[in-house]
């Protein structure tokens, strides 16, 4: 009988050597605290967090840099980024803001390799917001959307009117609304005041709001 | 109650299209409070503004009515999907990055060659430099040791121009005679002249 229990007890301890756990089936901060263990991160349980949070990075890329057909190395370039520095993240359940933060400053980067390499345009340039005015009486017989289509529509619209944002607009309300960032982090890493960092996101807000108006009165 | 907001419009009764100066000025007022509104939203304004918009907001349609646009506008935001790389896109980024951090030698290998190269550069530069390299030396008395016999140099020589004329042992004399000695090498009687 002891004997037979003794047996037992083996196999169980070797089938636990052999199959550690699977990084599949942790969640998302005991994956991150596995990256974080070891000399380096674990291949697989790194792979696995690749997986699961690739779309947030291309989410974030996307809005930041809507035109930039190279988005896919950019999103190399922030993994290689987390794999070097994960072990310094102290909080893993903050891993999410981490990234985007991460991908965040890997586009200013570039972004100002590019403006070094590019025409003296852009920041200093005189804004083109300014033709725009709110118009305060608001229409309220307007269509508002009611289909799918219309949504769909919508969608187009919203993106398309984003992308069209002059980009230091663009980028500012990008790191508030899909990132959400306070003002003090948007301006520290933007490199502006606090009193600029308000008025921009006020600014682009102020345009898209005039140009979707049709659809947000109908929401 | 009417706002601020609302006073401002209904005391300059002149449309903006026929005087464009004080449409400008209505305009940057609008922008003040659209932009206050816009970081009451975020929570980003202090405690006096914060009531400011809250009384707008209590009772201005049209503040309550872009208070809801900008409200679904961060609803849209949060809800907009966009264009992503389907599985095997992703899987193959995946593969790319671990190909990459692989290949990338370790930071510890990195700082082992720079002491290595830190070490060979100062081991060259010691001896291309010789006295001026910037690395700590021995004292040494070479200095005086070259110095010393430009400074007295008959001194240290005579004693041995002494030893070569003169013979170590007296050779004893041989068939010549003395006179043949002297024509044919007359230098030895001159050296033992100039010693006394």
């Amino acid at each position: 009988m002891s004997h037979s229990l003794r047996l037992s007890w083996s196999t169980v301890e070797a089938r636990a050597a052999q199959v550690p756990v699977q990084a599949e089936k942790l969640s998302n901060f005991d994956l991150i605290l596995q990256c974080q263990s070891g000399h380096r991160p674990d291949t697989a349980a790194f792979a696995e967090l690749m997986r699961r949070y690739q779309s947030h990075v291309e989410r974030v890329l996307y809005h930041l840099a809507p035109d930039w057909q190279d988005r896919a190395d950019l999103a190399q370039e922030v993994w290689i980024r987390v794999y070097r520095n994960i072990k310094r993240l102290n909080e893993p359940g903050k891993f999410r803001g981490w990234l985007s933060r991460i991908a965040t400053n890997l586009f200013y980067d570039e972004l100002r390799k590019r403006k070094r390499n590019a025409s003296p345009l852009s920041l200093d340039a005189p804004l083109s917001v300014d033709d725009g005015e709110i118009d305060w009486e608001i229409a309220s017989d307007s269509p508002g959307p009611d289909e799918d289509l219309t949504t769909r529509e919508f969608y187009d619209q919203l993106r398309e009117a984003i992308a069209d944002l002059p980009e230091v607009f663009r980028t500012t309300i990008v790191l508030r609304e899909i990132q959400g960032m306070a003002y003090e982090e948007i301006a520290e890493i933007t490199g502006v005041s606090l009193g600029t960092v308000k008025s921009r996101i006020a600014r682009a807000r102020l345009r898209l709001q005039s140009q979707l108006q049709n659809y947000l009165d109908g929401v | 109650m009417t706002s601020n907001f609302d006073s401002h419009n209904s005391n300059d009764q002149p449309s903006s299209a026929v005087n464009p100066n004080r449409s400008h000025s209505l305009n940057v007022m609008q922008r003040d409070r659209f932009e206050m509104l816009s970081a009451y939203l975020d929570g980003e304004v202090s405690a006096d503004e914060r009531r400011q918009v809250e009384e707008w907001l209590a009772n201005d349609p049209t503040v309550q009515r872009l208070h809801a646009r900008l409200l679904n506008l961060r609803q849209a935001f949060q809800t907009m999907s966009v264009p992503l790389s389907d599985q095997s896109s992703v899987q193959q980024t995946v593969d790319a990055v671990l190909a990459r951090v692989d290949r990338k030698p370790r930071l510890p290998l990195i700082w082992g060659g720079i002491a290595i190269a830190a070490v060979a550069i100062g081991a060259i530069s010691s001896v291309l430099l010789g006295e001026r390299s910037p690395l700590p030396q021995m004292a040494s008395t070479t200095n005086q040791e070259h110095v010393q016999p430009s400074q007295t140099p008959t001194d240290s020589e005579m004693p041995l121009l002494v030893a070569i004329d003169e013979p170590i042992a007296s050779l004893p004399k041989g068939p010549m005679s003395p006179s043949e000695l002297n024509q044919g090498n007359p230098l030895p009687s001159q050296a033992t002249d100039t010693i006394r």
